[in-house]
């Protein structure tokens, strides 16, 4: 199969570059303003210390993990008819788990002390946050070497090797992304042994879904043609995991509820809470449900198109879902009493503008490096 | 082996919060505004909270301080990426501020909610809005406290904090330190103890030595019944309360 550069050179593509420069400048602005001020502009508190950014995170790190488990599925699996894709996907999953990374020195107090975290991070390897800057570093360069081995044809094998290798790597990235919520016993929502499984397959659903939309719009703003075919197998792959992951966050609530840990103070925070809107409404019935409902008809480009646009906020809802409400509800100081007054009470987290601006900041480098990535590597298959 | 604790008798406290003040200016935690308390970002390193149980008329309250635990198997400790958090020999679990890059990630791992971030700058924060208040009262054409016009008061025995990094009670640290270079007695009745058992009024906190038979601390844990907060969850507090 051959690949192509894109020519890029239209103004289209200009206007594009320029947009997302703007947001990465508005992103890097309110960066710059959170190290020198402080975080006071943040919609955190005491209470929620980890706000969006942590919840893009996990998203960008579960897309870079599902798209790189993906694209396994041509160099590994020898899937020829994926073929088209998987180089590119390749990339993007380095792209975005460096903008994982970067919306990280974001969420950080002190981002400019983050080199701390390789001189210092060895000697307290029982830090999930230590274990997966190792991790993380490890897996974006395994991934470059990998993608660098599929331009080469005479090394078939290795890639085939190297391609096993990442993808093991991606599953243990993102179980460790899990890990990092579910070794925390401090919290009734976060603490169980199946959040890095459900990680995973959350992974594979935004990894998948988040592919289908960024190469559809690629291919049409370009002007190439997108063979239907690829798409709705594709499609089949997304039904499954957004089933399967149905299937883990039912489990996962009906321990909960059964259980009632701590007087299911905090299942009730969030299945009836001020962000139950957002587990209820925009998880489950519009990221989960109704895709499954689309894709289970006669599946087209532009069904699965609109399927994995809703999967894509279905799995950034659950990740809102676990990371908001999760430190909302102020834990129980003696078991069975209730603390009086502010200190009882849930704290509310607002959405600030200097979060959005640094998330969307990252988003805006993300898609300059992915045109210019476009332009420069033959990413994309040649047009008959 | 020395491990230091304390015991908190809640049949004798009486709710004042004189530890809380005492603790806030003995380590010179910033006074928060009334923005920090609506945006829940309150610097307590020791705050007095009252629990309940029931619903009215069939209530059962307590009155109850609530500082860090010092854990045995402290969560915060497990989690730090590097290593800026640690316990040290003497049970005390401490932190080191230069180090510390605001993850966060302590906070969201210890369960009863005892560390703190500092949002923004104590000191400068301080010097700002004494300059602004300053600046009102001259418009006033009134006197302008001396006080207002100098680095506000900070004690040097504890190091100042800056933005973005976390914090918590260190056991009074700094005392303990003094009192073994000065060769003094450690722990109650009649050593050094932390400003808060020092400020309180009913003799409600004991600290000293729990490896000690002889401390205060382990008789009153001898004689009485006692618990310490969530032992559920494995943490191990080394404050332990009578009631
Ligand atoms: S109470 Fe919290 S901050 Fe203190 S040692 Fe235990 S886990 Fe750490
Ligand atoms: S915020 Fe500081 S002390 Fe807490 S875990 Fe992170 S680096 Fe360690
Ligand atoms: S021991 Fe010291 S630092 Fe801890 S609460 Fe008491 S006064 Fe504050």
């Amino acid at each position: 199969m051959e690949y192509t550069k894109i020519n890029g050179k239209s103004t289209g593509s200009y206007v594009l570059i320029g947009i997302l420069a703007i947001m990465v400048a508005v992103g890097l602005y309110e960066f710059i303003q959170g190290m020198i001020q402080g975080h006071e502009s943040f919609g955190t508190s005491n209470i929620v210390p980890w706000g969006l950014p942590i919840t893009s995170v996990i998203f960008f790190i579960g897309a870079s993990a599902g798209a790189l488990m993906l694209s396994s599925l041509t160099y590994v699996f020898g899937k020829e008819e994926y073929k088209p894709v998987s180089r590119v996907s390749i990339f993007l999953a380095i792209l975005l788990i460096i903008g994982a990374l970067t919306t990280i020195l974001g969420e950080l107090g002190r981002p400019d002390r983050f080199m701390n975290l390789f001189l210092y991070g060895p000697g307290n390897l029982s830090s999930m946050f230590a274990v997966n800057s190792f991790l993380y570093t490890g897996y974006i360069i395994l991934s470059i070497v990998y993608l660098w081995t599929t331009f080469r044809d005479d090394l078939l094998k290795i890639t085939k090797l190297l391609g096993a290798m990442a993808a093991t790597l991606a599953i243990f990235v993102h179980t460790g992304t899990g890990a990092i919520f579910g070794f925390i016993v401090a919290k009734e929502l976060w603490f169980s042994p199946l959040l890095p499984i459900l990680f995973i397959v959350a992974a594979l659903t935004s990894g998948v879904a988040l592919l289908i939309l960024i190469l559809t719009v690629t291919f049409k703003l370009i002007g190439y043609k997108m063979d239907e075919k690829l798409v709705v197998g594709l499609g089949k792959y997304l039904t499954a995991f957004l089933l399967l992951q149905l299937f883990l966050v039912f489990i996962e609530n009906i321990v909960r509820t059964y259980g009632g840990m701590g007087g299911g103070e905090m299942s009730k925070f969030l299945f009836e809470g001020p962000y139950s809107f957002v587990f209820w409404g925009i998880q489950i019935i519009f990221g989960t449900v109704l895709p499954i409902i689309i894709l289970s008809s006669k599946k087209t480009m532009i069904k699965v198109q609109i399927a994995s646009l809703l999967a894509v906020i279905g799995v950034f809802a659950e990740r809102f879902s676990l990371v908001i409400p999760g430190q909302s509800v102020p834990s129980q100081q003696v078991v069975g009493r209730t603390m009086m007054g502010l200190y009882g009470e849930p704290a509310v987290y607002s959405i600030s503008g200097a979060e959005v601006a640094i998330i969307l900041g990252v988003v805006g480098a993300i898609g300059i490096a992915y045109i210019i990535g476009l332009r420069f590597i033959k990413l994309l298959p040649s047009q008959p | 082996m020395v491990r230091y604790g304390m015991v908190i008798d809640l049949d004798r406290c009486v709710g004042c919060a004189a530890c809380a003040v005492a603790c806030k200016a003995e380590n010179s935690v910033t006074s928060s505004t009334p923005e920090d308390y609506k945006n829940r970002r309150l610097m307590e390193w020791n705050r007095v909270v009252t629990v309940f149980k029931g619903k009215f008329p069939n209530v059962s309250a307590s009155i109850m301080p609530l500082i860090c635990n010092h854990c045995e198997h402290p969560p915060c400790v497990k989690v730090c990426p590097v290593d800026a958090t640690y316990k040290r020999e003497d049970g005390l679990v401490l932190q080191r501020y230069e180090r510390c890059i605001g993850c966060k990630y302590c906070m969201v791992a210890c369960p009863y909610q005892q560390r703190f971030f500092n949002f923004y700058d104590q000191k400068k924060k301080y010097v700002e809005r004494f300059e602004k208040e300053a600046e009102e009262l001259k418009k006033e054409n009134k006197n302008v406290p001396i006080t207002y016009l100098e680095i506000p008061y900070h004690n040097p025995d504890v190091p100042s904090r800056i933005s973005g990094i976390v914090e918590k009670c260190t056991f009074c640290r700094h005392r303990i330190d003094k009192a073994i270079a000065e060769g003094k007695k450690i722990g109650s009745p009649d050593g050094v103890e932390p400003a808060c058992t020092q400020a309180c009024p009913a003799k409600t906190r004991t600290f000293g030595d729990l490896d000690d038979p002889d401390s205060e601390v382990s008789r009153l844990l001898r004689s009485r019944r006692n618990y310490q907060l969530r032992a559920d969850l494995g943490t191990e507090p080394q404050v332990y309360y009578l009631d």
